[in-house]
């Protein structure tokens, strides 16, 4: 919120009142906004998070046979999506601390409580898709054979590593 | 613990080129005392894993690790990975 609060010297007494009580319903205003924008993403985002959970019980519970993301587009898409979320993150931590230092705030305003459900949401979203990310690659690198080729020798097998 | 050979599947591969050099070297040159059987290199066995998976510290202080399996006396090396990430998926 970047509401701020500033008087004119030339109005009159009840001009000042009327003026502080605007602000403050600005103020409240901005407050309802806040909590009401935080609590709708957070929710959006527990529904984003229980949908990825459904989708990683599904996989564990049929293990598929067959390598789910040979060409890696998924993982990748996946590890995008978890850059994305930490920078959400990275972003909401830097407006609840700016919310925590408004001395315009009181506790009950709710906002900064919207702020840390809003986090721990975040936090949930990266951890799943991190887990069903790292599940994709186990599962297909399980399945993945070796080369075939055995090396007698350490040296040998680093340079056949680096050759590939 | 003899080891004759080693195999490697992309992911190790994958993992050991994205490592820095110093975690690269370092593996080399655990997976050489491993074949050597020297006393100061032990791989440790996980357990529930068919075939059994074999932990190889990089470092002494565990921060780095390999995991294979053992067929026949050949090691297919499966990961190279921070400690944490093989507890949390060590093929």
């Amino acid at each position: 919120m970047q509401t701020h609060f500033h008087c004119s010297i030339e109005l009159t007494s009840a001009a000042v009142v009327q003026e502080v009580a605007a602000r403050n319903l600005q103020l409240l205003q901005a407050i309802e906004s806040t909590v009401a924008r935080l609590s709708s993403d957070a929710k959006v985002l527990s529904g984003i998070c229980g949908t990825f959970d459904e989708v990683l019980k599904a996989l564990r519970a049929a293990q598929p046979a067959e390598a789910i993301d040979p060409q890696d587009v998924i993982c990748n898409i996946l590890r995008r999506a978890s850059d994305a979320v930490l920078n959400m993150h990275a972003r909401g931590t830097a407006r609840r601390k700016s919310a925590v230092q408004d001395k315009r705030l009181r506790e009950d305003d709710g906002v900064v409580d919207a702020f840390t459900e809003y986090l721990a949401v975040l936090d949930q979203l990266h951890e799943v898709i991190e887990e069903m990310a790292e599940w994709i690659d186990t599962h297909d690198a399980a399945l993945e054979p070796p080369t075939g080729n055995v090396y007698s020798n350490v040296d040998d097998l680093f340079a056949a590593i680096n050759k590939g | 613990m003899q080891i004759r050979g080693f195999d490697f599947t992309s992911r190790f591969s994958r993992e050991l080129k994205g490592a820095a050099p110093d975690v690269q070297h370092a593996a080399q040159e655990a997976l050489r005392l491993l074949q050597q059987n020297h006393r100061t290199v032990r791989a440790h066995a996980l357990h529930g894993h068919k075939p059994k998976l074999y932990v190889l510290d990089v470092y002494s202080n565990h921060s780095w690790q390999i995991t294979f399996e053992l067929l026949d006396g050949v090691a297919i090396l499966r990961r190279l990975a921070r400690h944490k990430d093989i507890d949390r998926a060590p093929k």
